[in-house]
């Protein structure tokens, strides 16, 4: 009897293996946002002639990145989106496979241009997303399971609260990993790297 | 949290001695004074007049940073920030209304070292927010910060510009 168990736990234990070697967040059952749409104000880099209005998918074959973000934002946002142009660099030219779309939740403060300067640091092929309407922006957030409150004190001082996580996306729309605030560019790569081998083995 | 007043004005003691004792060498020094390590800024992206400046803190015997400052030819201001998650029942009156499982970023008023230990300022915790930057802060470029102490007084170090932390 051990003598099948045995070899039956060892197989259990490297499926678990194979599925935890991605670093961030896989849903057993993932987010699906490929009906949401976001108003692209996007006027540089690769997507400048895109249309106003961007759904969220990838293009073929390729993924996308999406983050919930703001410009006015010092730590957790140029942290996260640093990070994944430098893991988008460190797979060579694979990493022109990898686009990046920023909604930003500071609509009053982060008109389009500050918008397209800011994440034209980041990467060449970004959507600079930003929405028409709080009521846009809020059935987006809702799609990822995100959200984000804009609050202005008596002094006027603007403070903003954001759940920080980066959304990889396929183009289905299915959300593959979901990395939480942290996850550093080596762990982003190493998951980079296993969706599009996936991805091409798929086709 | 707080230590009584007489074991911090002991502390002080000592640790006046062990500044006196390190005068003439550099902060690298065996002193007392806190040892602060992996000074580093953020590149700043374009359109953005906001930067954060991070580092390593450790102190033997204990010391409260309270201060931090830039010259003027870099940024006009200098703050000691925190980031945390919001969560249901949070006592900060001006973020109440952030949903829990949203980050939110506070001044705040110190960094507090324990005697013995060390504080990370680092992406998602405690950052030195620098206000209305007088340029982008450019890759490979360094910058004076100067940090005030409680015990050990005015400390200036020097951050690299760096893309990630070191």
């Amino acid at each position: 009897m051990a003598g099948v168990v045995l070899p039956m736990l060892m197989i259990l234990a490297s499926c678990r293996s194979d599925a935890s070697s991605m670093r961030g967040i896989v849903r057993d059952e993932p987010l699906q946002v490929g009906a949401v749409t976001l108003t692209d104000v996007t006027a540089e880099g690769e997507f400048a002639d895109h249309g106003d209005l961007f759904t969220m998918r990838a293009q073929a074959g390729e993924l996308l990145v999406m983050y919930f973000g703001y410009t006015n934002c010092p730590d957790l946002c140029p942290t996260t989106l640093a990070a994944v142009r430098t893991a988008t660099k460190n797979l060579g030219d694979d990493g022109a496979k990898v686009d990046l779309a920023m909604a930003t939740v500071d609509l009053e403060r982060d008109t389009p241009e500050v918008l397209n300067g800011y994440l034209s640091s980041f990467s060449d092929h970004f959507h600079a997303l930003h929405a028409s309407s709080q009521d846009e922006l809020e059935a987006a957030e809702n799609a990822f399971l995100a959200s984000s409150t804009v609050t202005k004190d008596a002094t006027g001082k603007i403070e903003v609260g954001h759940s920080a996580t980066a959304y990889v996306i396929d183009d289905t729309g299915s959300v593959l990993v979901e990395w939480p605030f942290g996850i550093d560019n080596k762990a982003m790569t190493n998951d980079l790297k296993i969706l599009l081998e996936q991805i091409s083995s798929n086709n | 949290m707080k230590k009584s007043k007489i074991t911090g004005l002991l502390l002080a003691v000592v640790a006046g001695a062990g500044f006196f004792a390190s005068c003439g060498s550099d902060d690298s020094s065996s002193g007392s004074g806190p040892e602060i390590t992996k000074v580093w800024a953020r590149t700043s992206p374009m359109e953005t007049s906001l930067g954060a400046v991070y580092m390593s803190i450790a102190s033997k015997d204990g010391d409260e940073l309270t201060d931090v400052s830039v010259d003027p030819s870099i940024a006009a201001m200098a703050q000691i920030h925190e980031m945390v998650m919001a969560t249901a029942d949070t006592s900060m009156s001006m973020t109440s209304d952030a949903p829990s499982g949203e980050m939110v970023m506070q001044e705040v008023d110190s960094v507090v070292i324990d005697a013995g230990g060390s504080v990370d300022l680092k992406p998602g915790s405690y950052h030195i927010m620098l206000l209305e930057l007088v340029a982008p802060l450019e890759l490979g470029a360094k910058f004076d910060v100067t940090l005030t102490f409680s015990k050990a007084g005015k400390i200036t170090v020097t951050a690299e510009v760096r893309d990630e932390a070191p």
